[in-house]
């Protein structure tokens, strides 16, 4: 993963208020993180306060059909799976990918197209009720009512695919709409984004290794959610690298939510994780005004100068020096991050205007 | 001296400062963003307490994680409580890890470097 990989993602999700991806095995305790990081970054401009619970109702039933009914790895305490979700303008989707066997296919579209053909409320109930008390469905373990409940809840029909991976298996996309007041007095406008461009999105992340992706506006309480993803994901790792990743973490989560741009009263900013045999990949990308372009560059180019060593004795000289001025104290950061990356940083700067440029930042653990 | 009494959150660490009973102790994760602020009035109670320090200061820090100010703020900490060792009274500071936790180990070893005070490593039983 490059810089310039990062400042492309960031752009790919330009028009997003929130953009959230992770790929993985999914707990309950996920569930809870996601649920609170979406949750916990909406404001009260978005017009989706009010629709708070049915958001989290939504999403926990799309992440427990993964949990409930995606291939299940034996080391994994979750099922294993794919989760998105975007807010652009008066709409959120939410879109999941699982894995399942490639014979149940048939039966799971038959009950997707009778869902969508419903015509009210009153038929979606009465659909709802029949599923209820089919035996035959319900020793499935009910995918069919979670469904029947996200067009409930949704008013949307429900978009959905069906990838064949192998003879066995295929991979099930669904995709939720959900709306507030103002897309639903103006359909027309908002933006239609079909679920093929997030199954390109999870093929590219696949291909690309990531398994984490941020994007929104990030505030000193936006990234503790965050924070606790990562943390719960590294779990199953030894305490060092547990502690590496979170040093880390904090500090570039931190770098952009004390020093980044404000651009519309938010610090717009991405992070991204990746994942490799053995590696980590941890990013991120945020605006930073023009005049303090040279400075920072400057910074990182001393520290990928020295050595792992000299690092630690530049390190202490800072935490002794007497002064504080912000730029000292993001170079501490830096060095923090430099100290625990296996190669050097990879960073990069792209000029947005006349005003402001792109940084990003690029770390191996 | 009045005692200083925090409860940790999920940013901010435990403090407890407490002259008459002895107890000196800064717990739990300093990831808050503005560090400053937050150890302002930790570093003022330590600066009057060293002007005045019982016969035996232990010092305890029990930090799961620290963020890049708070290392700097510790330090200042560490700064204040040097003082007391141009007094005839003792003061020793503790720095407690998880074992096999070798970042936090190396960190406060960093830190120990920084400052003269007699500073000891302690390793306690994993928790996880």
């Amino acid at each position: 993963m490059q810089p310039k990989n990062i400042h492309n993602l960031f752009n790919d999700f330009i028009d997003d208020h929130l953009c959230f991806v992770y790929r993985g095995s999914f707990s309950n305790k996920t569930v809870t993180n996601l649920t609170n990081l979406v949750v916990g970054s909406l404001d009260d401009v978005s017009g989706f306060v009010s629709l708070r619970n049915r958001l989290s109702f939504l999403m926990i039933e799309s992440i427990q059909n993964i949990a409930k009914h995606g291939d299940k790895s034996e080391d994994k305490s979750g099922g294993e799976g794919f989760f998105l979700t975007r807010n652009v303008g008066n709409t959120f989707f939410i879109t999941t990918a699982n894995v399942m066997e490639g014979e149940n296919v048939s039966a799971l579209r038959e009950i997707l197209e009778k869902v969508n053909t419903a015509a009210d409320k009153n038929e979606l109930k009465n659909l709802y009720v029949t599923v209820l008390t089919d035996k035959k469905i319900s020793d499935k373990g009910g995918a069919g009512l979670g469904l029947i409940e996200m067009a409930r809840k949704t008013e949307q029909k429900l978009e959905f695919d069906f990838v064949p991976l192998d003879e066995k298996n295929s991979l099930f996309y669904l995709q939720l709409r959900i709306m507030n007041k103002k897309a639903l007095e103006n359909p027309d406008v908002e933006p239609s984004i079909p679920i093929s461009v997030a199954r390109n999105f999870y093929e590219r992340s696949c291909k690309d290794d990531f398994v984490m992706l941020h994007r929104g506006s990030f505030s000193e309480d936006v990234i503790f959610p965050v924070l606790n993803m990562v943390e719960h994901d590294m779990l199953r790792h030894a305490l060092s690298i547990q502690k590496k990743m979170f040093f880390v973490l904090v500090e570039l989560l931190q770098n952009i939510s004390k020093h980044s741009y404000i651009k519309n009263g938010e610090r717009e900013g991405i992070f991204v994780m990746g994942q490799r045999t053995n590696q980590y990949i941890l990013a991120t990308g945020n605006y930073i005004h023009n005049s303090e372009v040279e400075l920072l560059k400057n910074q990182l180019v001393q520290i990928n100068g020295v050595e792992k060593a000299q690092l630690k004795d530049l390190y202490r000289e800072l935490l002794r020096e007497e002064t504080e001025t912000i730029s000292e104290n993001a170079g501490l950061g830096l060095i923090d991050i430099a100290r625990e990356s296996k190669e050097k940083l990879l960073f990069d700067f792209y000029p947005v205007n006349s005003e402001i440029s792109f940084f990003s930042i690029v770390t191996t653990l | 001296m009045n005692p200083i009494f925090l409860e940790k959150t999920k940013k901010s660490p435990k403090i407890l400062l407490d002259k008459e009973k002895g107890l000196f102790e800064i717990s739990g994760r300093s990831i808050q963003e503005d560090s400053a602020k937050f150890y302002t009035p930790i570093i003022e109670w330590i600066k009057e307490y060293a002007a005045n320090p019982n016969p035996v200061t232990d010092f305890q820090f029990n930090l799961e994680y620290f963020n890049s100010s708070s290392a700097k703020l510790i330090v200042k900490i560490l700064f204040e409580l040097e003082r007391i060792l141009k007094t005839p009274n003792k003061i020793n500071v503790t720095w407690i890890y998880e074992e096999n936790d070798d970042v936090s180990k190396e960190r406060g070893e960093e830190i120990a470097s920084t400052v003269k005070l007699p500073f000891e490593m302690k390793a306690i039983p994993s928790t996880t």
